[in-house]
């Protein structure tokens, strides 16, 4: 059975892509257009085995639905994976501080977010 | 917060342009600059997105632009896709050029950006001439940077040493 992943994304064009990289390698793909949207479908999807998250989005920044999933309790055990075109020290430390177990820069390579999701769903 | 020094904005120029040639070419579609020069007017469809940023030192705006056909090279789809994924190039183009930019000691946060696309669009600012161009395979691209800075503020040219390094496109760390 496919391990359900949660896509946060406001661009679909993006969605897309992770969709397409993680097409038949045992991972099935929900999304959300922004961190309001995830906050909604991490509560409605109770059996998510991972989410990949961009940072810079309407409503809820990434960094903002990470941080609200922390004080709920939900990372660690939801592990948390940042798509995005920041590679700034101090936001990364913020992210880390949070919870979250991972982080890309765009554009992603489909080889390296298809392996750091095995890894971080075992 | 009203200066434009040169020194910046040759700087400002030289990173843009680059990064937009990167970031084409991480995607399959080299670019190569043309100068700089009006949006020139034309019946074809031009995509267009802006992106606002700003931080203590300084904050301005980037604009990209291009013909349907860099667009459907690094990325397949109809004109409303097509839209969606000049914002997102925006948006990565301005994630290079801040990555730049916070190396060189700048402070910068992004906003959210906004596409738009027309037939017969056009630039009618009195800066046009500050477009960079670019001609791919088929196609054109543009960019275009405008800020404005804390009175005094120059961005040194090289990195500075203390500087803690900036992850680069394509990079992960788990931790």
């Amino acid at each position: 059975m496919d391990k359900k992943i949660l896509v946060v994304d406001d661009s679909a064009t993006v969605r897309q892509q992770v969709r397409t990289a993680l097409a038949d390698t045992g991972f099935d793909v929900i999304e959300a257009a922004d961190g309001l949207e995830g906050l909604d479908a991490i509560a409605a999807c109770r059996d998510l085995a991972a989410v990949i998250c961009d940072i810079n989005m309407p409503r809820l920044n990434g960094l903002e639905l990470l941080e609200t999933l922390n004080q709920k309790g939900t990372v660690p055990a939801l592990p948390v994976v940042m798509l995005t075109t920041e590679g700034q020290p101090s936001l990364i430390k913020r992210a880390k501080a949070a919870g979250a177990r991972g982080w890309l820069v765009k554009p992603f390579k489909g080889a390296a977010l298809v392996a750091t999701l095995r890894r971080l769903t075992t | 917060m009203t200066q434009r020094p040169p020194a910046n904005q040759r700087l400002l120029d030289k990173v843009t342009s680059e990064c937009c040639q990167e970031l084409f070419a991480a995607y399959g579609f080299p670019l190569r600059s043309v100068g700089r020069g009006p949006l020139p007017p034309t019946d074809r469809r031009v995509f267009c997105s802006v992106m606002g940023f700003g931080g203590r030192q300084l904050r301005g705006a980037l604009v990209l632009a291009s013909t349907a056909e860099p667009l459907q090279s690094t990325h397949a789809g109809d004109a409303e896709s097509q839209q969606d994924w000049i914002r997102e190039l925006s948006n990565q183009l301005m994630g290079r050029v801040k990555n730049r930019l916070v190396s060189l000691g700048a402070d910068v946060l992004l906003t959210t950006p906004a596409a738009l696309s027309e037939e017969s669009l056009t630039s009618i600012s009195s800066q046009a001439s500050a477009l960079l161009g670019f001609e791919g395979e088929s196609g054109r691209v543009w960019a275009w940077i405008e800020f404005e800075c804390r009175n005094g503020f120059e961005l040194p040219s090289v990195l500075p040493a203390s500087e803690e390094p900036v992850l680069s496109e394509g990079d992960f760390l788990l931790f």
